[in-house]
C-alpha cells in the first residue's frame, strides 16, 4: 500500500465527517450574558475556595523555607575556633586555608582571625 | 621545623633609657619587625611584649607587601585601650605565589610607648609562616627600632 493511499480517507468516511461539520449556531447577547452570570453563581463558592488554597500553601511554604534557611541541614557550619588545616595548633594559617577554600564569608573570616590575635585580657 | 625565634629587645629598652635617662616622661618609638624567609611567605602570625610595665603598645602598622594590602589581624580594642604590654599580630594573603613576598619582608611597624628606664627585655615571638600551600616554611624574624622614630 503507497503513501498515497494510506493518507486518503474512505468517501464514505469523508462525508459523514462533513455532515457534523455544521456552524456553530448564533449565541446571542442576551444567552451569552445569562451563561456568563449563571456560571458565575455557580462557580463563586469553588472560586472562593480556589483562592484560599494558595494562601494557606504560601504560608505553609514560607514558613517551612524560614525554618530551612535557618537550620538547613546542608549548609557549612560557620567557621569556627579550630584547627582547619591539621597543623595541630589554631593560628592564621588555618583562616588562610578556609580562606583559599573559596566558601567563607569575608566576615566570617574575620571573625576567625580576630578571634586568634584577641588577647582576652584587654579590660 | 623550627617555628621559633626569638631575639630579645635589650637594645630596645636599654637605647630608650640612655637617650632619656633623666626624663621620666613617656617616649615613643617605632619598631619594625621583619620577616626573612626563603620561600613566599602567604601567612604569618607573631607574638610581641613582655612583662614590662615600662612599655605599651600603642599603634600597628601594616608593612611593605601589596599582597597584605589591609591593616593586619591584631586586638585593636586592647591597642585603644592603651593597656596592652604584649599583641599578637596576624595577617594572611590569597595573592598568587608569584605576588607573595619573600626574602626580608617588613611585615608589621609596632609604635610603643614607654615610660621610666626599663632595661626589661622584650621579646617576639614568630608564631608560624606558611606558603600559599599552607605547609609551614622555614622562617625567621626580628624587631628593630627605626632610626630617629623616638620622640
Amino acid at each position: 500500500m503507497g503513501m498515497d493511499e494510506e493518507n486518503t480517507l474512505p468517501e464514505s468516511l469523508v462525508e459523514k465527517l462533513r455532515a457534523t461539520d455544521q456552524d456553530t449556531s448564533m449565541i446571542t447577547a442576551r444567552v451569552d450574558r445569562e451563561i456568563s452570570e449563571t456560571a458565575a453563581a455557580q462557580f463563586k463558592g469553588r472560586v472562593r475556595r480556589r483562592r484560599s488554597l494558595p494562601v494557606w500553601l504560601a504560608t505553609a511554604a514560607s514558613v517551612l523555607l524560614a525554618v530551612f534557611l535557618v537550620t538547613n541541614p546542608f549548609q557549612d557550619p560557620l567557621p569556627t575556633f579550630s584547627d582547619h588545616d591539621g597543623s595541630g595548633a589554631v593560628d592564621i594559617a588555618d583562616v588562610m586555608a578556609l580562606a583559599r577554600r573559596g566558601d567563607t564569608a569575608q566576615a566570617d573570616l574575620d571573625a576567625f582571625a580576630l578571634q586568634i590575635v584577641a588577647l582576652g585580657d584587654s579590660e | 621545623m623550627k617555628r621559633l625565634t626569638l631575639i630579645f629587645l635589650t637594645a630596645l629598652a636599654a637605647f630608650a633609657s640612655e637617650v632619656h635617662a633623666e626624663d621620666a616622661a613617656p617616649r615613643f618609638v617605632a619598631v619594625d619587625v621583619v620577616l626573612i624567609s626563603d620561600a613566599p611567605v602567604a601567612a604569618w602570625q607573631f607574638e610581641f611584649g613582655g612583662s614590662s610595665d615600662a612599655v605599651r603598645i600603642v599603634g600597628v602598622e601594616q608593612g611593605e607587601s601589596k599582597a597584605f594590602g589591609d591593616a593586619p589581624y591584631y586586638d585593636r580594642e586592647a591597642i585603644r585601650l592603651g593597656t596592652a604590654d604584649r599583641i599578637v599580630v596576624a595577617d594572611y594573603s590569597t595573592a598568587d605565589s608569584s605576588y607573595l613576598p619573600r626574602g626580608a619582608v617588613r611585615i608589621a611597624t609596632l609604635h610603643l610607648m614607654i615610660t621610666g628606664h626599663s632595661n626589661e627585655a622584650i621579646d617576639i615571638t614568630l608564631v608560624t609562616a606558611v606558603d600559599a600551600d599552607g605547609e609551614r616554611i622555614e622562617a625567621s624574624i626580628s624587631a628593630t627600632p627605626q632610626t630617629g622614630s623616638e620622640s
